[in-house]
Order: C-alpha cells, then structure tokens, then sequence
C-alpha cells in the first residue's frame, strides 16, 4: 500500500518520460538537424539546436510543471477537483496587467510587460485570497467565486484595453492571450528555473501539512494545522510561478487542470506522493504539445495551447460527468 | 477613393484612415468596431469597407437602416487596379480612367527581373513571429520587383524561428513601429546577414493606390542591397 | 486526562452561539452525551474544546493548561475530532483515509511507517471495519463511511474524542451498531468520548453522563436516567413527554 518503493518506481518512470519527451522535442523540428555538422562544430546546426530549441524545450518542462503543480495545489488547497490556475484568476490578471500595458505602448520597453504580467497574477491572488476571507479565514467556495469574479473583471479590462489601443498594439495584447512557446531564451529558462524549485521546496516544506486540508479546514485544525498560514504559502508559491509561466509564456489553458487528474488516476495517493509526479507529467505533456505544434505542418506554427485544450476538453467533459 | 477623384463624395472614414491629408480632417467613426450611430450620423448612401475585416453584423445593421455595405477586395495586387475601376464607375468618379492608368503604368514601370533574385522575409510582428507567405500582397510586390519571398508557406502563418535562421534571408522589411529587438535577440544571425530595413506602413500595410509607391520603394531597397 | 470548560462563550455575528457554559470532566474512561436541539451551540462547542476555533471569552483547559499554550500537534495527539458529514474532496481509500490520522505523530518530511499502518488497522478492527481497509470511500454505504472516520479519529489513540452528530444520517441498525461501537470503545481503551446528538434517545442509551445545551447554554449536566424524565424534559424543552422504559415514546393521542 504506496510503499516509499512503489512512490520511487513511479517517479523514475516519469523522469524517464520527460526526458525522453526532452530529447525527442530538441532532436525534432521545422529544420532537419545534421547532427555530423553540429559535433563539428557547424555554427546554425549550434545555434538552433543550444539557441533557439533547447531553451524553448527547457522553459516548456518547466512551465508545464508549474502549471500542473499549481493545479494540484490549487485543487487541494480549495478541495475541488476542478481549481485551476487560471480560474481563480491569475492568468487573468497576467494577461491583464499585459493587454493594459501594451495598450499604454509599453510594449516597446524591451523586458517591461513579462514584469507587469508577472505583477498581474500576484496582485490577482493577493485579491481572490482577500476577497474570499471572512474574520480571518477563507472558504473554498467564496474563493472560486471572487476568482471567477475577478476573471470577468479582467477579462472586461483587457476589451477596453483593446478598445483604446492604436490598432497595431492589438497583437501585442493577444500574444499573452494565446500562449506559445516561441521565442523563449535562456533568460527565460533561467528565471522559471529558479522560481520553481524556490516554490517546490517552499511546497515540500508544507506538504504534510497542505494534505490535510482535504478532509475540510476544521478537520485540518483539529489535527494541528495552522491552515490559514498554509493556505497563504501554499497559494502564495503556486500563483507566484503561475504568474512567471503566464509572464514567458502566454496563457496556456488545461495542463493545471488535466496533469493533476491523470495523475491521481494512475496513482491514488495524496499531496505528498502527487506534487512531485504532477511537475514531471505536467513538464512531459507541454514538452510534447509544444513538439506537435512545431511539427505537425512546419514551418509554421501552431498555439501550443491548441494542443493542450483538444485533450483537455474531453477529459474535463468525462470528469464532468463523474462528478456527483 | 481620393486616387479616382471621388474624394468629395466622401462623408467619413474610419479612424485609421490618414492618408492623404485631406481625408484626416473628416469625421470618424471608429476603429476595430465601428460605431453604427456614427456612420449613420454621417449620412452616406453606402459605406465602403475592406474584406480584411469581419463586418457581417455591421453590414445586417446598414441594411436595417437602409444603407448597402460594399466590400473591396485589395488582398492581392492585381485586385487593385480593377476595384479601383469598379470604385470609380460607381461613384461616376472624374479621374478613373488616369488613375487606374497611373496604376498599371507605374507598376509596369517598376517591374524588374534580376540576376540574382534576394530572398526576403517580411516580419508582420516579431514576438512570436508572424511573417508574409506566399500568394499574399508583399509576396506579389517581391515578384513585381525581381524578388524571392523567403517563406515558402502561404498567407500570414506563425513561423518557427529556427526556420529563419536554416536558411537566413537577404532582406528583412518590417514596418516602422514595430519592436524586432525579441527577435532579433532570439536570431542574432538575422543581423548578421540581411539588410534589415524599415518599410513605410501605409505602403506596405494597406493595399491600395499607393502600390506604386511600395514597388518604387521595393526597388530602391533592393538596388542597395545589390550594391553592397 | 482532565479537561475543564470554563466560563466559555463564542459569538459570531452578532449571535451567541456558545453563552457562558463550565463543565469539567475528571479521570479517563467515560462516554458522554452532548444533547440539544440543533442550533443549540454543540457542534460549537465541541470545536472550542478540538481547538478548531477560540472563545471570546472564558477558557478551556486540558490537563490544566489552556488550549492556545499547547503546542499544536501535541493537543492533536491528545484530542480527537470527527466534524459532521466529513467528505474529502478526492476519492481515497479507507486505509488511507484512517492512517491519515495519524498525521500529528509525523514530523515535517516523514511519510507514514509501519507502525502507523499498524495503528491504522487497529483503529479499524476496532471499529469492525477491517474489510474495508482496501475500499473505496464512494463504495461505502453511510454505516461503513462513519466506521472509517471513526477509525481515523481513533488511529491517534487520543485521551478525549469529540464525535459532531456521529449518528445523522444513520439508518437506525447502524446507529445502534455505531452507539454500542462507542461504549466498546470507551470501556476497552480508556479514552473520554464525548458525542453531540439532537436525538435525546440514542444521546441517553449507553453514555455515562448527559451534558444537555439550550440557546447556547448549558442546561442539564446530570446522569442519563436524571434526565430522560417527563418533568425534566418538560423543564427543559418545554413540552410534555412520555417516558418508557427512559426512552421518549410519541404522545397516545395526536393533537389535532
């Protein structure tokens, strides 16, 4: 019964997986990669291969294991198998504090709208949270709501925004919209990096803790857990890397959602056993989305969050219908 | 409109529409969505708008109030001359006949066959990159103007990067405003070896009278890329 | 295990829930009943003792100290609670579910060892429910389901457990069944359980000692058969009762 042996098979098994997903996504592509040339040194062999791919394939593990992590944190945090980062809000408010800036022509200051972005998805945790306490405590239902409220908030911002902007500033405002991964850099891997293993460790640090609040926040309580600090960090380090993911990346909507899920199919275990599994698969399924967007008719391009949404809806149509 | 000398039988135009200077001082009615109020202040007989757009409400709601909403198709370069001819007989406009001649004869004029052909890369937006196909305007322009286009797909895709850098082009056109500093961050390479140049929006962007111009302004580009 | 509920009040907008109510209870080994209409501040109660809320007033104390000077998971290790109609988010398994209680004896990066496996499976032997350990919560009928919850709570083996309404939503075999799950439990381990329930029957039939509550009061703290008398509990609840056998029968005649 989910011995530490069978929790170490699994996560080899998914380790495997991701890199394999890693390789294959780095290997392949719009340009046939002579790879004679690029041990000899070939300069364009090296730059696309160390240039442009594999920072594209690094930065698209680590947000897809950022956002399949956020989504299991949400979901337990807020017991409900549908929390999503996105619908409490904080991509909302990433694509907000984006779409606002572009409209203001911010857009030309290079670097500034990744950081107004990632200031939008934690100005909208830091409210959803807020607006759902009550005498010091929140409630999972209160928060759905204030982010769902939030999220028609914002999503009236960014039209406005839209509507003042001068007609070229539009696409600016879309390319948080519809995300993709083109273009990321080694900065951006660099920066995801670190946020993310600076949210895991806070993560781990409360996971035996963070489990808890599933069987209710009262039972939680009785059994010695300080839940509105729990809640605060543990919400606090999901939006916070949910917020740089949406800030490189753009909005990519159903791996939060659909990751955590699968997850919890193929091995029933809580919190603890799940985070670690949830960023592997979550890294594995973008890896691959985003490798099928680039080759399916390249050289051009298609939304990875295409990908990522033809699977999601029927998986979260069939978890619909399971759901008492 | 103002090219076959139907200018005065303009009531408004849209917010974008700058050019020539005349039309700037008319009343506006709005820019992505335009305002039905407006347009039906202004009183016109028929409203003219271009087929890049989605209008199908709008046009339902002309209708509703008794005004016919025209289509113009300038997606291609060889649609302008004759919706310019079909502009100006409906409009019984005096300056059809010299203007729809200015036209032909000036891209005539301007049409050039090279020895060796530049590869060129128009950039519709740089972050993530949007770039001009095949069988589009600026593709039409670059085989006026003894030209290769670089992209090989058609219409207006997402392009990967990479692909840019496998085979790096001649000439890169981008419109004045736009910020390339992403891209070229992310394809140095495109520094290295094209001639990176700036094209007049207007021009490059709108298809319309002013295609003469754009190939003239083509051509200049590709001369100095050809004595470097 | 002492624990003393003294001069304790709870509000909350604006409503009393909890006014004013002592009570102490001394030594180990004791099933008591906490009765009352609903609304009549137990389920409020039961969590000021469980720590999972702190009055606005007075204190309670566990083996004389207050409830905020213990550390936290030392008081859980002590004091077990079973919220009303407990239902986790996800599917879970009962074995899961029940060692799951013993979360307050783990430190920060442990999982569950053995021992706390073992723990488990005796919390749900003692419950009579070993044969669900491999079963799925949503398999399980209301009986099973409460028999697990049961067993969590127990996995800690705690002094003193607070049970919310431990009978809603029973059918009544199984509430007999849980009623005398609990005496068991009492006289085998020790432990001090004290049960909220609306239904004065069940709340009288096997407990030691009836704490009865009204309008945030406390009313009546008397044994079982001082309080299932018909002038009692026409002081109390203000209607006329008939006693059978110190049970509450329905009146011979409607009034209609």
């Amino acid at each position: 019964m989910g011995t530490p042996l069978s929790h170490a098979r699994a996560i080899l098994i998914l380790s495997l997986v991701l890199l394999a997903a890693i390789v294959l996504a780095v290997a392949a592509g719009a340009t046939p990669i002579s790879w004679r040339a690029f041990f000899d040194g070939d300069a364009t062999m090296r730059a696309i291969v160390l240039r442009i791919r594999l920072p594209r394939v690094i930065a698209g593990a680590l947000i897809g294991a950022t956002l399949a992590v956020a989504g299991v944190t949400f979901q337990t945090l807020l017991r409900n198998p549908l929390a999503d980062p996105f619908i409490l809000g904080v991509s909302g408010g990433a694509a907000c504090g984006a779409a606002v800036a572009s409209a203001f022509g911010l857009a030309r200051v290079p670097g500034l709208v990744p950081v107004i972005a990632f200031a939008g998805a934690c100005g909208a945790t830091a409210a959803v949270f807020l607006l759902a306490r009550r005498r010091g405590r929140s409630d999972a239902t209160r928060l759905l709501l204030s982010g769902l409220v939030l999220n028609a908030l914002f999503s009236a911002l960014i039209l406005i925004a839209f509507g003042l902007a001068p007609a070229n500033d539009v696409n600016a405002a879309l390319r948080w919209m519809i995300g993709t991964l083109s273009g990321a850099t080694w900065n951006d891997a660099l920066l995801l990096a670190v946020l993310f293993v600076a949210a895991m460790i806070v993560l781990v640090f409360i996971a035996n803790d963070l489990r808890l609040l599933v069987f209710g926040e009262d039972d939680a309580r009785a059994r010695g857990v300080d839940v509105e600090r729990i809640k605060l960090l543990g919400f606090g380090a999901a939006s916070i890397i949910t917020g740089a993911a949406v800030a490189v990346a753009g909005i990519i909507g159903f791996v939060g959602l659909l990751v955590p899920h699968l997850v919890r199919m193929m091995w029933r275990r809580d919190f603890r056993f799940l985070l670690p599994l949830c960023a592997l698969a979550g890294g594995s399924l973008l890896v691959v989305s985003d490798l099928v967007s680039r080759v399916v008719i390249a050289p051009v391009e298609l939304p990875v969050g295409a990908f990522t949404a033809i699977l999601g809806v029927p998986f979260f149509l069939s978890v619909l219908r399971r759901e008492r | 409109m103002f090219a076959v000398g139907a200018g005065d039988q303009l009531v408004a135009t849209d917010d974008y529409s700058d050019s020539p200077p005349a039309a700037k001082r008319l009343p506006k009615v709005g820019g992505v969505q335009p305002s039905l109020e407006r347009i039906v202040a202004a009183k016109p007989n028929r409203v003219l708008a271009p087929s890049s757009a989605n209008y199908t409400s709008l046009a339902a709601a002309l209708k509703a109030n008794g005004i016919p909403l025209e289509i113009i198709r300038t997606d291609r370069v060889n649609e302008i001359p004759t919706v310019m001819q079909h502009v100006g007989d409906e409009l019984n406009a005096p300056r059809t006949r010299d203007a729809v001649d200015a036209v032909k004869n000036g891209l005539a004029r301007e049409t050039r066959k090279r020895a060796k052909p530049p590869r060129i890369l128009f950039v519709a937006w740089p972050d993530p990159l949007y770039v001009g196909g095949r069988e589009t305007f600026v593709d039409d322009l670059y085989a006026i103007c003894g030209a290769q286009n670089a992209v090989q797909v058609k219409a207006w895709p997402q392009y990967a990067i990479e692909s840019v850098i496998a085979s790096p082009p001649d000439i890169v056109l981008y419109t004045q405003h736009l910020d390339v500093a992403p891209l070229l961050r992310a394809a140095p390479e495109l520094k290295a070896h094209a001639m990176l140049v700036t094209v007049n929006e207007n021009h490059f962007t709108r298809p319309g009278p002013h295609v003469v111009d754009a190939a003239a302004e083509l051509n200049r580009i590709i001369d100095q890329w050809e004595r470097r | 295990m002492r624990l003393d509920v003294d001069n304790v009040s709870f509000a909350y907008a604006e409503t009393s829930a909890v006014r004013d109510v002592s009570l102490s209870i001394n030594g180990a080994g004791a099933l008591v009943a906490l009765a009352g209409p609903n609304g009549s501040g137990k389920s409020t109660l039961l969590k000021l003792i469980a720590r999972v809320a702190s009055p606005s007033r007075g204190e309670v104390r566990l083996d004389g100290k207050r409830t905020s000077d213990w550390p936290a998971k030392e008081y859980a290790k002590r004091v077990g609670y079973l919220p009303q109609d407990p239902d986790p988010a996800f599917p879970m398994r009962a074995i899961d579910v029940v060692v799951s209680g013993r979360a307050p004896f783990l430190r920060r990066f442990e999982f569950e060892k053995d021992s706390d496996y073992q723990h488990a499976e005796d919390a749900l032997a003692m419950c009579d429910a070993v044969h669900l350990a491999d079963r799925y919560l949503d398999e399980m009928s209301g009986g099973e389901r409460k028999r697990v919850f049961l067993a969590r709570v127990l996995a800690g083996s705690p002094q003193l457990v607070l049970l919310d309404e431990p009978f809603a939503s029973l059918d009544v075999a199984h509430v007999q069944q849980v009623s005398s799950l609990l005496r068991g439990i009492v006289d085998r381990t020790g432990a001090t359980i004290i049960f909220a329930s609306h239904d004065l029957n069940w709340a009288s039939a096997y407990s030691d000692r009836m704490l009865v509550m009204r309008d945030g009061a406390l009313a009546r703290d008397a044994a079982p058969r001082d309080v299932m008398r018909e002038d009692v509990v026409r002081e109390l609840f203000g209607y006329d009762a008939r006693i059978v056998d110190g049970w509450l029968v329905p009146q011979r005649e409607t009034t209609m």
